[in-house]
């Protein structure tokens, strides 16, 4: 199971936690002018990276904030969390 | 009119063994307070009951009122059953020209007093938070699952006391896991 440092309450066990997917993911705009390839690039396709990954997660059982991690998809160590919008470390190799 | 009424009403106190006090908190009132601006939060509850806003994870006492931190922005203040409306009114006044919300959720939460020396222990087996009291010292709260349910618990001050707000509806859920914890 994962601890994962909620920015506000601290390190928490898993299970009190959604996960949300990777960031960023960017909708494109506008809808009219979006074609089908392009939708489903966005609905569908992630990077999925073997090793460090930036995702989004939100505490649902506790502060119900969301807030971004850097983990690694291989060992599951998680390197920072910080609130949307601020800044994060950058994905090392 | 409607009575009103509490799923606890029917339980019984002092069920519990030795080291494990159970009650029902009863006739106190429960409001939101939710706020984009904590300085114009902080000036209401200031003026109105002088209670400072609490720091994360944490809850500030004057009295007969607790001021519990519940995420950025959102508190929630824990009165006397006969000050809800008059204070609801009188800190929706002083926000009015602010972006906040005032919200009575009485009847949406209920409030348990675990007492004793196993208290920690118990509660502990169902979730994730250390809860000894070196750990949670007065004043201390955490929002976390217990036995899988969302559940604020917080340290009121009284030596091996821990309060625990979960909704209405998980009542019946949260007595029978706290029998059987205490069977374990
Ligand atoms: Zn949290």
């Amino acid at each position: 199971m994962l601890r994962i440092p909620c920015p506000w309450c601290g390190p928490r066990d898993e299970p009190e936690f959604r996960w949300g997917g990777e960031v960023p993911v960017l909708r494109p705009g506008p809808p009219e002018a979006v074609c089908a390839a392009a939708w489903a690039e966005y609905l569908f396709m992630r990077e999925n990276p073997k090793g460090w990954v930036r995702e989004r997660w939100v505490h649902a059982c506790g502060c119900r904030q969301w807030f971004v991690v850097i983990r690694n998809t291989v060992t599951h160590e998680i390197r920072a969390t910080a609130p949307l919008g601020e800044p994060l470390p950058e994905i090392g190799p | 009119m409607l009575e009103r009424r509490t799923p606890l009403e029917s339980m019984p106190e002092g069920l519990m063994p030795d080291g494990l006090h159970l009650a029902a908190v009863r006739d106190r009132g429960l409001l939101l307070l939710q706020s984009a601006s904590s300085p114009a939060m902080q000036q209401a509850l200031e003026r109105e009951l002088g209670l400072p806003l609490p720091a994360a994870q944490q809850v500030t006492a004057l009295g007969e009122y607790a001021l519990l931190w519940l995420a950025p922005g959102q508190w929630l203040l824990d009165l006397p059953a006969k000050m809800t409306a008059s204070i609801e009114t009188a800190l929706g006044g002083r926000l009015e020209a602010t972006l906040a919300a005032v919200t009575d959720l009485s009847d949406a939460l209920i409030s348990l007093e675990l007492g004793g020396a196993l208290a920690p222990e118990i509660l502990m087996s169902g979730c994730s938070v250390d809860l000894r009291p070196h750990a949670f010292p007065p004043g201390c709260l955490a929002r976390t699952a217990l036995a899988a349910v969302p559940a604020i618990l917080w340290n009121p001050g009284a030596p091996e006391r821990i309060r625990c707000l979960i909704e209405c509806a998980f009542a019946d859920h949260m007595l029978s896991w706290l029998r059987s914890a205490t069977r374990r």
